[in-house]
């Protein structure tokens, strides 16, 4: 046994002796193996045992290509035959533990003759936790980044199932959002072929068509609602998907691919079920780690974040279009106002300077300005009225009374018909929003009895009595409707209740 | 008798309408503020009506200073009777809204002129 006498003599491994050999082979937490030419397990450290999960006697003997996945057997055996002829590429292999779940390999693999006779040898390890969590951490990190994005709802759902399929060991993954109006309103999909969006794919569109509640509570044996609470992941088998009427109608791209077992993870916004995200598992395959179903989770809802992101800034840009509009509709409002007042004064110039230069002018002349000075005071009138409809603030600020007589003066221009308003000159002692929909009330009613009854006058009258506030509409002094508002007390003494 | 309105077409239907009236005399019909302090009379009695429709609150700024003007009076008028409160509050005389008769305008600036 050399020893460190010996200066200058470096041992070689054979003079170890095949004791301390072993025990080095039998100790090392690397994983350590030998197959022959055929790929049968020869020798396999117990390293090697603890991580492909099955004992010595297990694998001696068998083909090693039966732990590695089957979408994966040919691509190993070529592998393998390159490692023969001497290839000591270093690699990265899945193996499946016993459980069926993935394992990434890396594997530093050599060639060994022994007896004359090529083997195959390797030293590996198990780095799925620590590969898996860089990748979870990477794709978490893209994910956020591309909630702030401008792809569209349904490419962002898209490449959120790309991050589950490149992050675990799902075949397949898909997300859909569910819209007010009970079907799905956007989604996306990841898969062998690639991702594709409802919007852009065929076959999804069938899915974008779907009673989305029922669908749901199919693919998730009643667990998930809705705008409900969530609840658990939950395991669906392919039977159930086969044999629902629901899903193998308006699902049946999901059947194209190739699996037994999916996972449905529900995307999930303040505490409440948006939709849902599934994945499909390879065959052989029955769950999702424990960290992979973490990670989906997480990505899940991120999608849901972004969902709710895009919902609200649609909800913002309508409402910043309206507003726009509004200030447009105003501004041409005034504008028209403007003009109808020069209108009126003009005629009125032009009737009074006709009646002073000609008293016995023709009567079309003077007929004609009549008319012109009557339509421009009647159709400023009705712009006065258009006010209350532009300008929500309007009617606070005259009171609804004046506003009111202004809306009778409109009517007026238009109909034969004479209406006067009657009421108090001090504020009503009423909430904004109560006189703004009896502003509503009355004006609807006025238009109403003109149309239907056409009344020569009309009388309208505001009375405070009590603790109620009264308006009554009188046409032709016949038919009479009250309409009777209580007052708050607040509204009334103007001190808080 | 000055009037300042931003507006091209009420300011020359304003002109057109003050001249048929024999009792008032038209100084001016101006479109902007500036312009409208850097007019003056002799008169003892000047009447400016003036549009406060429009953003910012220099209309009221001009009501003001007109208003203190010796012998002057302030009018204002607006599409709207928002305004009218502030309009007072800085110095108008009365307020008139350009949706209402040319009768009762032409009677605010009579009233204030012999106030």
């Amino acid at each position: 046994m050399p020893g460190t006498d010996d200066v200058g003599v470096v041992p070689d491994a054979a003079a170890l002796g095949v004791a301390v050999l072993a025990q080095i082979v039998e100790g090392t937490a690397d994983g350590i193996f030998l197959c022959d030419a055929e790929r049968r397990w020869v020798y396999v450290n117990p390293a090697a045992c603890r991580m492909l999960d099955r004992s010595a006697p297990e694998l001696i003997g068998h083909d090693y290509v039966e732990v590695v996945p089957l979408r994966k057997r040919a691509a190993a055996r070529q592998y393998y035959s390159a490692l023969l002829e001497g290839s000591t590429e270093m690699l990265t292999r899945m193996l499946i533990g016993v459980g069926g779940e993935e394992r990434e390999m890396v594997f530093a693999p050599f060639r060994v003759d022994v007896d004359g006779r090529p083997h195959g040898a390797a030293l590996f390890r198990d780095f799925t936790e620590t590969r898996a969590a860089a990748r979870a951490a990477a794709a978490l990190a893209q994910s956020a980044a591309e909630l702030v994005g401008e792809k569209s709802t349904s490419e962002m759902l898209a490449s959120t199932a790309r991050h589950i399929v490149e992050g675990t060991c799902a075949v397949w993954a898909g997300l859909a959002v569910v819209a007010e109006s009970g079907t799905f309103s956007s989604g996306g999909a990841f898969g062998p072929d690639g991702g594709e969006s409802f919007l852009t794919s065929e076959a999804y569109r069938a899915v974008q068509t779907a009673p989305a509640e029922r669908y749901l509570d199919a693919m998730t044996g009643g667990t998930m609602q809705v705008g409900q609470a969530p609840n658990r992941a939950i395991t669906l088998t392919r039977g159930t998907w086969e044999q629902d009427p629901i899903l193998s109608t308006y699902g049946r791209v999901v059947l194209e691919h190739d699996w037994e077992f999916a996972v449905n993870i529900p995307l999930v916004y303040d505490n409440r079920v948006t939709g849902a995200l599934m994945v499909l598992l390879p065959t052989g395959t029955t769950a999702l780690s424990d960290a992979e179903l973490v990670f989906s989770t997480a990505l899940a809802d991120h999608a849901a974040v972004a969902v709710a992101n895009d919902r609200l800034s649609g909800e913002a840009a309508r409402s910043a279009e309206l507003r726009e509009r509004s200030r447009v509709a105003r501004e041409l409002h005034d504008s028209v106002s403007q003009a109808l007042f020069a209108m009126t004064m003009h005629a009125r110039t032009a009737q009074l300077a006709l009646a002073r230069a000609e008293p016995d002018t023709s009567e079309p002349l003077v007929r004609s300005l009549e008319q012109l000075t009557r339509l421009s005071r009647g159709t400023l009138a009705e712009m006065r009225a258009l006010i209350f409809e532009l300008r929500p603030e309007a009617l606070t600020e005259e009171g609804l009374v004046r506003a009111l007589t202004t809306q009778a003066a409109a009517i007026s221009a238009r109909e034969p018909v004479r209406i006067s308003v009657a009421g108090p000159t001090a504020r009503l002692p009423v909430d904004a929003d109560v006189e703004a929909e009896l502003y509503r009330m009355v004006s609807e009613l006025l238009r109403h009895r003109v149309k239907h009854a056409s009344p020569t006058t009309v009388a309208v009258s505001l009375r405070v009595a009590d603790d109620e506030l009264e308006v009554t509409v009188v046409d032709d002094g016949t038919t009479t409707t009250t309409i009777v508002v209580p007052l708050q007390a607040s509204s009334r003494d103007g001190a808080p209740p | 008798m000055l009037v300042v309105d931003p507006d091209a077409r009420v300011l020359t239907a304003l002109w057109a309408a003050v001249s048929n009236e024999p009792d008032l005399e038209l100084l001016g019909a101006v479109p902007d503020a500036t312009t409208a302090l850097a007019s003056d009379a002799e008169a003892t009695r000047v009447v400016a009506l003036v549009d406060v429709s429009g953003a910012g609150g220099t209309d009221l700024d001009l009501v003001h200073l007109l208003s203190r003007r010796d012998g002057w009076r302030v009018v204002a008028m607006s599409v709207s009777s928002g305004l009218r409160a502030v309009s007072e509050a800085a110095g108008a005389t009365a307020f008139v809204v350009k949706g209402e008769d040319v009768e009762t305008v032409l009677s605010a600036i009579r009233t204030a002129a012999s106030s």
